[in-house]
């Protein structure tokens, strides 16, 4: 089944390059649907189907702790898995993350191979996976 | 860690060839050039500091172009370029926190503001350390402005500062 994907960055540039890199990836996609902030980001979830979020931290209005902290408060995205890609380096801040339930981290700059081999893996894996334990792959 | 001008040159170099294919160069005199570009960047945290960068618009083009794997003349390329200079800066700012300063402290990063050249950011602080550097991104000269508080300057020196 395709996957649908939300990517939240506000640099315009890094989610056209975000968007170009997942057309590497062996994954199924389904629509690429793109938000500047986490504000953004929410109301495209409200209505539209996503199976996965890529998003950044620093970001204008709502960043990306709070936008992943409002996901897993709700319980009708709880289960949408997350992927942190950020320059972020603090050890604090992606414990927290990782505790709220993202399950992979990919530091800026990247190279498109290691996008796709963590959407790869997250992708692959079964649905019930992401309800419990979060997995993580690059903390 | 000790921080030196040529360790921030050394992430600068690796940052940027590596989020935009540009080899980063250290011009051995100050080049002559007109930006007409400026970007700004703040970080609060255990320290307080600025980074601002100067440069051509063509510079942007550059690395909008390499980030997307387009031509520089894609309009796209064109349209992106304000954006590309910005997250350029944002992506060098979060690598020289994590190198210098090592991933036990927690810092707030801006937003990158990306403008005119006439539009000079605010600057209400008395910084306590201003340096200046100049590199060459593909042959393009950028500015680079580092402001620091008097709470870091107070672990550096002019050309040497111990990050912890």
């Amino acid at each position: 089944m395709a996957t649908n994907i939300l990517i939240v960055d506000d640099s315009a540039t890094i989610r056209a390059m975000v968007k170009k890199s997942l057309e590497l990836t062996l994954v199924d996609i389904g629509r690429i649907h793109e938000a500047g902030d986490g504000i953004a980001a929410l109301a495209l979830l409200a209505d539209h189907k996503v199976d996965l979020v890529l998003a950044d931290i620093n970001m204008p209005r709502l960043d990306g702790v709070q936008l992943v902290t409002t996901m897993k408060r709700d319980p009708a995205l709880a289960n949408v898995p997350i992927i942190i890609i950020s320059t972020e380096g603090s050890k604090e801040r992606l414990n927290i993350l990782r505790e709220r339930g993202v399950v992979g981290f990919l530091h800026k700059p990247f190279r498109p191979e290691q996008l796709k081999e963590l959407i790869s893996k997250i992708v692959e894996l079964p649905n019930d996976s992401h309800s419990e334990e979060p997995v993580s792959y690059d903390f | 860690m000790t921080v030196t001008v040529r360790n921030l040159s050394a992430t600068i170099s690796e940052v940027i060839e590596e989020l935009a294919l540009v080899v980063v160069e250290e011009p051995e005199t100050r080049p002559e050039f007109s930006p007409d570009t400026v970007a700004w960047i703040e970080v609060t945290g255990s320290i307080t500091g600025q980074i601002i960068v100067r440069c051509r618009r063509e510079l942007g083009i550059l690395l909008a172009s390499n980030l997307l794997g387009i031509d520089p003349e894609d309009a796209q390329a064109q349209e992106k370029a304000s954006d590309a200079i910005g997250e350029m800066l944002n992506v060098i700012c979060g690598n020289l926190i994590t190198n210098f300063f090592g991933a036990e402290k927690t810092f707030n990063v801006s937003i990158p503001r990306v403008a005119d050249i006439e539009s000079a950011p605010e600057n209400n602080t008395n910084w306590a350390m201003q340096e200046t550097f100049f590199f060459l991104f593909d042959s393009h000269p950028i500015e680079f402005v580092l402001n620091v508080s008097p709470a870091l300057s107070a672990q550096c020196s002019r050309k040497e500062c111990h990050g912890r």
